[in-house]
């Protein structure tokens, strides 16, 4: 639709149908169109030069969908302006082109849900178009200025409270409450974030942005080199169209590179530093990470940031430092270090991470569940080489930690008060463990890392996964210990082969000679006992028990011998039954037993003879007050017995090594949570 | 690696040994010992003092 320009009327087109306003090219006055008229709302003011690629006319694809950049808003919400796109499609949809960070997001219109300004929290969820979402980041912004066509009409200056909201699986939205907190949005939009590539734009985002940092020079290559405007040190720049600070190597000084050409901002107070990973190294991480990538695209991440971050604890100074790692397509990713342990860091969207609304102990991430580990101020000491926000030395902002061995959650939380109000901002990222080693073939370096020490919070237990195989084992090895012992219980007959009553003293032996002893001396021999003949049926082993009747403050000594008639040979034991009681200080006490067993092995079948020498206290020791000396004993010889000793050691065995595995993982357990700064092992 | 290599062979060869041992009817108590040639020669000889005397230590 054109319309003649009440202002100055040069002609002046609708071109969109959804259009409601448009700048007149010529006198540059906003037309706005009703159902029942045209008129002037007033005149636009000149656009800041913010060296976004798009531009008004400019035609793309989206999902199949084409779609062609009709008009232009300027807004700014104090950390300098941004440009949102306004789209028309094929299909007579319309929607808005954000640009942040590098990153594009595409929105359209769905019905604002009722939700007060205030009663949206930062990190909490929210309902929008049936859809969960997290509010990432609340703040009010200016309505600066337009060119080409709006579907919505805004007046030049005005403030208006924003949410930004971020869902699951890349969705992303805003919602816009206009003048003044405490009513519902005016207006909301979803959508989804979108790599420069799924635009179907036919340039590269960076060339211009990097001619615009040289001063205007034509733009080269990737990486084209700049200079530094306090020293004129050669520079490079890696991620031109995201890119806002740039800290000199040279001078040590901190460089403006959100707009325009490269601008000094001031010297840093910081110690020269050199990161151990060098800025400009390049390496493929997405083997460390279990990223899967396409075949022969495997993305190559570059080192172009690098900064020191310290925390206070209990009045002790715990410092890290942090890489800023960039890839064309996929964005910025981080490495992380401190005490020699390393992470590579990927952020994520804030929608995609559940954390309880009252008690926030645990977050939720893809069905894992991560416990809270610390929560501190983190504030950056140092920064070198380029970054993507506006870096600061003593910029501080709450870092919140979650743990899930080898993961980390991080959950960054940003305030700042300026002119347009508060403004609010969380950002999560996972931490991904990895093998400094690795890490380092990955990038290239030669040298060995430094050695780790103490615990990492999301380092891997190895002792975890070794208890839980050792434990594995531990049931496999119980099992067959049950049918050992069902084999060893099962096939022993266990059976009685002899039993006799021996009355005490045995008869007294007749002295004999020595026919070795030429004086012809005599001996008298010790009493011996010889059993009648009796059969062993089982070549196995004869447990013998013998139990001293009457015994009291004495002992009876059984020494024993098996003779093989048919063999001759011997087998020997022995067994010593005690028992002593008494009061000493008013307590009473006793120790030993009258019943004893022995048991030897490796028996053949056949008829044996049993010699049973028994040895007592003498008969003086034996007519002493509260003494009793055995006046007989029981002996009773079991052939075959069940063999379970080394059931026992075994069995010790398997429940000895878990024990030490779950003492050992424990124990790391211990070590990592010390580090905590707000709940212990024991949670 | 190591550590569960070892414990396998360890607990592994433990239920063997306890296996062999049970029907092998293996004590290790006691001894035994096969009587010299003189006291095997004379029927019951294994009776007399004199062998018990030389080779056997009795009592406390």
């Amino acid at each position: 639709m054109t319309v003649g320009c009440p202002s100055c009327g040069a002609p002046v087109e609708f071109k969109a149908g959804s259009s409601v306003a448009v700048v007149c090219a010529n006198c540059k006055f906003c037309v706005v169109r009703s159902d029942r008229d045209i008129r002037l709302v007033g005149k636009v003011a000149e656009l800041a030069a913010t060296d976004s690629p798009l531009y008004v006319g400019l035609s793309g694809t989206f999902r199949g969908m084409g779609y062609r950049i009709v008009g232009r808003q300027q807004l700014d919400h104090g950390q300098g302006p941004w440009d949102e796109w306004y789209c028309s499609f094929s299909d007579g949809r319309w929607g808005w082109l954000a640009e942040a960070q590098g990153r594009y997001y595409f929105t359209f219109a769905v019905q604002p849900p009722a939700i007060p300004y205030d009663h949206a929290v930062l990190g909490h969820q929210i309902v929008v178009n049936n859809q969960p979402f997290t509010v990432a980041e609340k703040g009010s912004g200016q309505f600066v200025t337009f060119e080409g066509e709006l579907p919505v009409v805004g007046t030049p200056g005005e403030y208006f409270g924003y949410i930004d909201i971020s869902g699951p699986n890349g969705t992303f939205g805003t919602l816009d409450y206009g003048q003044g907190s405490g009513y519902a949005p005016e207006e909301a939009y979803v959508g989804y974030i979108v790599p420069f590539q799924e635009l179907g734009l036919p340039f590269d985002p960076n060339a211009k942005r990097l001619a615009a940092m040289a001063g205007g020079a034509s733009a080269g290559p990737e990486g084209t080199a700049l200079k530094c405007p306090n020293c004129g040190g050669n520079l490079e720049c890696k991620a031109p169209g995201a890119t806002k600070r740039i800290a000199c190597p040279y001078c040590n000084s901190m460089l403006d590179a959100s707009s325009g050409p490269l601008k000094w901002l001031e010297v840093l107070e910081q110690q020269q530093t050199i990161p151990k990973i060098p800025i400009g190294a390049q390496g493929q991480i997405h083997a460390l990470i279990g990223e899967a990538v396409e075949t022969g695209h495997a993305p190559v991440w570059t080192v172009i940031g690098y900064m020191t971050k310290a925390c206070n604890v209990d009045g002790s100074w715990y410092y890290w430092d942090e890489y800023l790692l960039y890839e064309t397509t996929r964005g910025f990713r981080f490495l992380t270090e401190q005490n020699g342990h390393w992470s590579i860091v990927v952020p994520i969207e804030a929608g995609s991470v559940q954390v309880g609304q009252v008690f926030d102990d645990v977050a939720t991430w893809r069905g894992m569940q991560f416990k809270k580990f610390s929560q501190v101020e983190a504030t950056v000491t140092r920064v070198l080489g380029e970054f993507y926000w506006s870096v600061e030395i003593g910029e501080e902002s709450e870092a919140r930690e979650y743990i899930h061995p080898q993961k980390g959650l991080s959950l960054g939380r940003e305030h700042e008060h300026d002119e347009y109000g508060d403004r609010e901002e969380i950002n999560w990222t996972v931490a991904h463990y990895v093998d400094p080693k690795k890490l380092y073939e990955a990038f290239g370096q030669k040298s060995a890392p430094p050695s780790p020490y103490g615990v990492a919070p999301n380092q891997p237990n190895a002792a975890k996964q070794s208890a839980k195989t050792i434990g594995l084992m531990s049931l496999g090895f119980f099992a067959l210990w049950i049918v050992c012992f069902i084999m060893a219980a099962g096939s022993a007959k266990e059976k009685t082969v002899y039993e006799e009553t021996i009355d005490l003293p045995l008869p007294a032996e007749d002295p004999v000679e020595d026919a070795d002893e030429p004086s012809g001396k005599k001996e008298k021999p010790e009493p011996a006992f010889f059993s009648e003949k009796f059969k062993i049926p089982v070549g196995s082993n004869v447990q013998a028990e013998i139990v001293a009747n009457q015994l009291q403050n004495s002992y009876l000594w059984v020494g024993m011998a098996l003779i093989n008639e048919k063999t001759q040979e011997v087998f020997e034991m022995e067994a010593e039954a005690s028992y002593y009681a008494g009061v000493t200080d008013g307590e009473s006490w006793s120790e030993g037993s009258p019943r004893q067993t022995t048991s030897v092995g490796g028996l053949s079948p056949g008829t044996y003879v049993l010699r049973l020498q028994p040895v007592t206290d003498s008969p003086t020791m034996c007519s002493a007050p509260g003494t009793t000396c055995p006046t007989s004993f029981k002996i009773k010889l079991k052939n075959d017995m069940a063999i379970i000793w080394p059931g026992i050691l075994s069995l010790l065995l398997f429940l000895i090594t878990p024990i030490i595995a779950l003492v050992r993982m424990g124990a790391f357990e211990s070590k990592r949570w010390a580090d905590s700064t707000v709940r212990s092992s024991s949670d | 690696m190591v550590g569960k290599v070892i414990y396998a062979v360890i607990g592994g060869g433990s239920l063997l040994f306890w296996t062999a041992t049970s029907q092998m009817g293996w004590d290790p108590g006691g001894k035994s010992y096969k009587l010299p040639p003189s006291v095997r020669q004379s029927p019951g000889g294994y009776r007399s003092f004199f062998f018990w005397h030389a080779g056997y230590q009795a009592g406390k």
